[in-house]
């Protein structure tokens, strides 16, 4: 009998010998060839996002109660847990919308004009409005309080829930070509599903170290969820010197690590961003 | 910014050249010419249909053509590729369902998916019905015959994570496979 591994190399061997029946051209033709459709899908695809938009302007128009907004997922193609805010009433309020067996996460209402950028220090000082709730591998739970102001991602695809935070709603868009699942996120957590290196003791594995892509300008340790934490403010070599914050820190059984940096798509300064990572990072604990 | 800076690390690997050099064109001709046919048929596994994965492999050189001052630089172009390749099929699938789920909603009639040319046989067929990460992990170690530590330095993450990913996908094909046999 063919076991399942002798099937797959098979289909294998069978891919790998398929020839496909491709025009013959030179890279450069080729590529300017790719680039020019690239300009005419575009107005094209344009042309159609307008139509869609109108149609669903005009379709939701009907449907939606007067003076509620509705935040989902960019990405999303049914309507995921629903942040409303009654827009006659001037102060926001808590979501009130049951979370979907894919999602812990719980947006915060207000979305803050980015242009006038939160005082870092009273981020820090008022992020216990809201939480979102996410998973570690050994079954237990973790709590994260989000800043006033901020939101956490709900699950999509391989990204779990509360993971990425944003003083936006968190969206996901196309795949970044290198690092997988593009995001607005401005703060990141990072769960490794994993424990230590054999032969590595916490302390070791958290000393900070310079690479060549990246350096340490200086480091503190405390501790987070009761275990062992540094922080290291870091500089980016590749980027041309891009600062960046970055804790590493143990949770349950798993390395996580959370990190922020200069660079945000909603225009958030960095020391907001890191005021936000640190507040978040420290309100950690493990339920369960 | 982020974590995902530190990935950066395993993707690119040590760097062969001084970041001033900017390669010329004959290197970026043969990479394409190396890699053109290797990626649409990983491309072609992941998406069923050879339309869809040459759009999306021509795509992928498009990008690293912009980009080929700095992806010149790595040492495995290829990965970098692959890892360009597979996340554009990932994102064409979700694409390819929101329009569908668009039009309907405007009472027009929606497009189907592109089938695929021509049969490629029912190991495929079932591998494109795994979950994502899994699809990814068993195109790439059977599709790619690639090691897995490079497979984890393309999906962006630990090799464990891409042997368990091949291991519950071995499973779910197994049942796949048995229960069209029947």
């Amino acid at each position: 009998m063919t076991s399942i591994d002798e099937l797959a190399r098979r289909a294998g061997d069978d891919l790998r010998s398929w020839d496909p029946e491709l025009a013959e051209r030179e890279p450069s033709v080729a590529i300017g060839r790719i680039r020019r459709r690239r300009v005419a899908a575009r107005f094209a695809v344009g042309g159609v996002a307008a139509a869609l938009v109108l149609g669903l302007g005009i379709w939701q128009g009907g449907t939606h109660e007067p003076g509620n907004v509705v935040t989902r997922p960019a990405d999303q193609d049914e309507p995921g847990p629903t942040t409303t805010r009654d827009e006659r009433n001037d102060t926001p309020q808590p979501s009130t919308t049951a979370p979907t067996e894919s999602s812990t996460a719980t947006p915060v209402p207000a979305v803050p004009d980015p242009t006038e950028p939160t005082d870092p220090t009273d981020l820090a000082e008022t992020a216990t409005m809201s939480t979102c709730t996410g998973h570690l591998s050994d079954g237990r739970t973790y709590v994260v309080d989000i800043p006033e102001g901020w939101y956490a991602n709900e699950a999509f695809e391989n990204e779990p829930a509360c993971t990425h935070f944003a003083p936006a709603p968190v969206e996901f868009f196309d795949p970044d070509e290198i690092f997988g699942w593009a995001s607005n996120s401005d703060v990141s957590l990072t769960l490794t599903g994993e424990g230590l290196p054999e032969g590595v003791t916490w302390e070791e594995s958290i000393e900070p170290h310079a690479s060549e892509l990246s350096g340490p300008i200086e480091a503190e340790y405390s501790t987070i969820a009761g275990e062992a934490a540094v922080r290291e403010d870091r500089v980016d070599g590749q980027t041309g010197g891009g600062r960046w914050v970055r804790w590493t820190f143990l949770l349950g059984g798993d390395r996580g690590s959370a990190a922020a940096g200069g660079e945000s798509l909603n225009g958030t300064p960095y020391e907001s961003s890191v005021a936000a990572l640190d507040s978040i990072v420290r309100s950690i604990r493990i339920e369960g | 910014m982020t974590i995902a800076d530190t990935s950066r690390i395993s993707l690119t690997g040590r760097r062969l050249r001084s970041v001033d050099h900017v390669p010329g064109t004959a290197e970026f001709d043969a990479l394409y010419r190396a890699e053109f046919r290797p990626l649409v048929r990983i491309g072609f596994a992941l998406t069923g249909s050879a339309a869809e994965a040459e759009e999306i492999v021509q795509e992928a050189f498009l990008r690293c053509y912009q980009r080929w001052g700095q992806v010149a630089t790595y040492d495995r172009p290829g990965a970098w590729l692959r890892r360009v390749v597979i996340n554009l099929a990932a994102s064409r699938g979700r694409r390819i369902k929101r329009e569908v789920h668009a039009v309907t909603r405007l009472g027009a009639r929606p497009v189907a998916p592109e089938a695929a040319p021509s049969d490629d046989g029912s190991f495929w067929v079932a591998a494109r019905s795994l979950p994502l990460r899994q699809r990814q992990a068993v195109v790439l170690f059977y599709g790619d015959d690639l090691r897995v530590s490079d497979i984890a330095t393309i999906m962006g993450c630990a090799e464990g994570t891409v042997r368990a990913h091949l291991h519950q996908a071995r499973q779910a094909l197994a049942t796949i496979l048995e229960e069209d046999a029947r």
